[in-house]
């Protein structure tokens, strides 16, 4: 019979793994959306961008003859010099981007128009506008064309605005601004965006395709990991539990009724009837038992120390240790031989768990087996270390203790923890064998 | 003279008790038992007036010799004597069929009294069980 884990393994729960994945999901979904965001803005800038350096060239093209086309006559109202200019400007404004067209004087008084009912009225040119006269600089922007002067281009939309300083056929500054569509600019974002965007966010899909098995494998991992902590936890918790119902079970079982008894018997000592040397024949004999059973006390005492903290294998070496706990096992019932040829063969860990594997199977045997005799062996074969305690009682069947099984499945779990294996099977004898086989480097 | 069986599966406690009680007038131990077997064959065929016995023993628990003992002699009056006195262990004894319940640790005259209590038809308890048998009963 091979002994399983002292309690049920957990079932792979996966909660870990259920929740890294969701958050690998929401966190790839969060980029995604962040990165088409970036890549939406990065491609109206740039559309913007060309399209403003696409107007500015346009309109400074125009701008050169606009202006070499206003005159002293011009400026004076002349109709045949409003018409030529209105002559020249009407097909681009019907074929191309352009939309309007102004010349200002550099006080801010329109000088020619597309649109009639605006020549010769004047507004305040913006700071900015001012100082393009005297140069040939640009200033253009995509402007919702709401202000005072906008009384054509008002309820448009969206324009590109591009001013252009310039010199008249008479040499004097002027201003020359230009509505061009903004069509070429959606067209441009448009063409960025199909272009750029599945690109980008393909790309980051695909690396995240890419890690997703990465991400899976290092969720289960850890999942893995928080499941053997939880594991290790537990058999600890267990074994402590154990440990102290065994203390509690030595304390009833020995001491406690030993003193118990005591107590009763003392006061023999005093009431004892009787006369002369049979009075003190039997005041003799209680002191005599109260004395075996406070030295049996004591050695139940000491007994319950070295279980609860065993000796320091390293220092006293393990034959030695064994002896005791063979000492404190033997009865007047029960002899207990000792094998140990491994001794300095095993690491301090392996001797440890050999040492663990005796105690148990040593308190099985005094608990359950009623044998008369009980072997401990410890052997080197190959990587090794063979660890038995053999016994010639009622074997398995008869002697199964419930209490004594945890201890051993508790003992299994550690042994497997370094890669052993702890089994118990019918002893030649007509008893039981407890073996344990682990490394023999074993690190508990 | 009150005649008692004395069932303990641990030899000092024979032992003390035998002792105490036959050296007490009035008292005298009929015989004892180790387990609970022993203790259900023996109050069978002795027919004590009191079995002072352990509750907690190997081969039979306590509550099971309690049980077997009246099964064969309902008016027999069992002392439970146990070095464990959870309020849960004390009901489920009195509730077998256990006269009286003591814990280990009372007085020789003490324990005297309880036998003869229990001898005369009451029901002798430890005073320090009350309070946790109360609060277990609710009362």
């Amino acid at each position: 019979m091979s002994l399983g884990s002292a309690e049920p393994r957990e079932a792979h729960s996966g909660a870990v793994v259920r929740t890294a994945l969701r958050r690998f999901v929401i966190s790839s979904i969060v980029a995604v959306l962040l990165l088409a965001a970036v890549s939406v803005y990065a491609a109206d800038r740039l559309a913007r961008a060309e399209a403003l350096r696409d107007g500015t060239s346009q309109a400074q093209g125009l701008a050169g003859f606009v202006a070499g086309q206003v005159t002293p006559s011009l400026r004076e109202g002349d109709t045949a010099a409003i018409e030529r200019l209105d002559a020249f400007i009407e097909p681009q404004l019907r074929d191309g981007d352009l939309r309007h067209v102004k010349v200002w004087s550099s006080d801010g008084t329109v000088l020619w128009s597309d649109e009639d009912g605006i020549i010769g009225r004047s507004f305040t040119l913006a700071p900015d506008v001012r100082d393009l006269l005297g140069t040939d600089e640009v200033v253009a922007e995509v402007s919702d064309v709401d202000r005072e002067e906008n009384v054509a281009e008002q309820g448009a939309g969206q324009l590109l605005e591009v001013y252009v300083g310039a010199r008249d056929g008479a040499g004097e500054d002027v201003l020359v601004e230009a509505y061009l569509s903004t069509e070429k600019l959606d067209e441009n974002r448009m063409a960025l965006l199909t272009g750029m965007l599945p690109l980008m966010v393909g790309g980051l899909l695909l690396f995240q395709l890419a890690v997703f098995p990465l991400a899976l494998a290092l969720a289960r991992r850890i999942e893995r990991g928080e499941q053997e902590r939880s594991r290790l936890t537990r058999h600890a918790l267990l074994a402590s539990d154990l440990e102290r119902r065994r203390i509690a079970q030595d304390l009833h079982d020995g001491v406690i009724q030993e003193l118990a008894g005591l107590a009763y018997a003392l006061p023999l000592i005093e009431a004892d009837g009787g006369e002369g040397e049979d009075r003190n024949r039997k005041r003799r004999l209680t002191l005599e038992r109260a004395h075996e059973v406070l030295l049996d006390s004591v050695a139940a005492l000491r007994r319950l120390i070295t279980d609860s903290y065993p000796p320091d294998l390293e220092a006293e070496g393990l034959g030695n240790a064994l002896g005791d706990l063979a000492s404190a096992a033997e009865s007047d019932t029960l002899t207990v031989t000792i094998d140990v040829s491994a001794n300095g063969a095993l690491s301090g860990g392996s001797a440890r768990l050999a040492y663990r594997v005796i105690r148990e199977g040593l308190r099985n045997v005094t608990r359950h087996a009623r044998a008369e005799h009980a072997t401990i062996r410890v052997l080197h074969e190959g990587p090794e270390v063979v660890v038995q305690v053999e016994d010639d009682g009622v074997g398995l069947a008869a002697g199964g203790a419930p209490e004594g099984h945890i201890g051993l499945r508790l003992l299994a779990d550690t042994i497997s923890d370094v890669g052993g294996t702890v089994r118990t099977t019918p002893a030649p004898a007509g008893g039981t064998l407890l073996e344990a086989r682990f490394p023999v480097d074993a690190v508990e | 003279m009150i005649r008692v069986l004395l069932v303990d599966d641990h030899e000092a406690i024979l032992h003390g008790l035998t002792g105490v009680l036959d050296e007490s007038e009035g008292f005298s131990v009929v015989g004892t038992a180790g387990d609970g077997a022993d203790a259900v064959r023996l109050a069978g065929d002795l027919r004590p007036d009191v079995i002072v016995m352990d509750l907690s023993m190997r081969e039979m628990d306590g509550v099971s010799t309690i049980e077997g003992i009246l099964a064969r002699d309902p008016a027999a009056r069992v002392l439970v004597l146990s070095s464990y006195g959870q309020p849960s262990r004390v009901d489920q004894a009195l509730r077998a069929g256990a006269c009286g319940f003591l814990v280990k640790g009372e007085s020789v005259a003490e324990v005297r009294a309880a036998v003869r209590q229990a001898h005369d038809g009451e029901r002798p308890l430890s005073k320090s069980l009350l309070p946790g048998l109360r609060r277990l009963r609710g009362v």
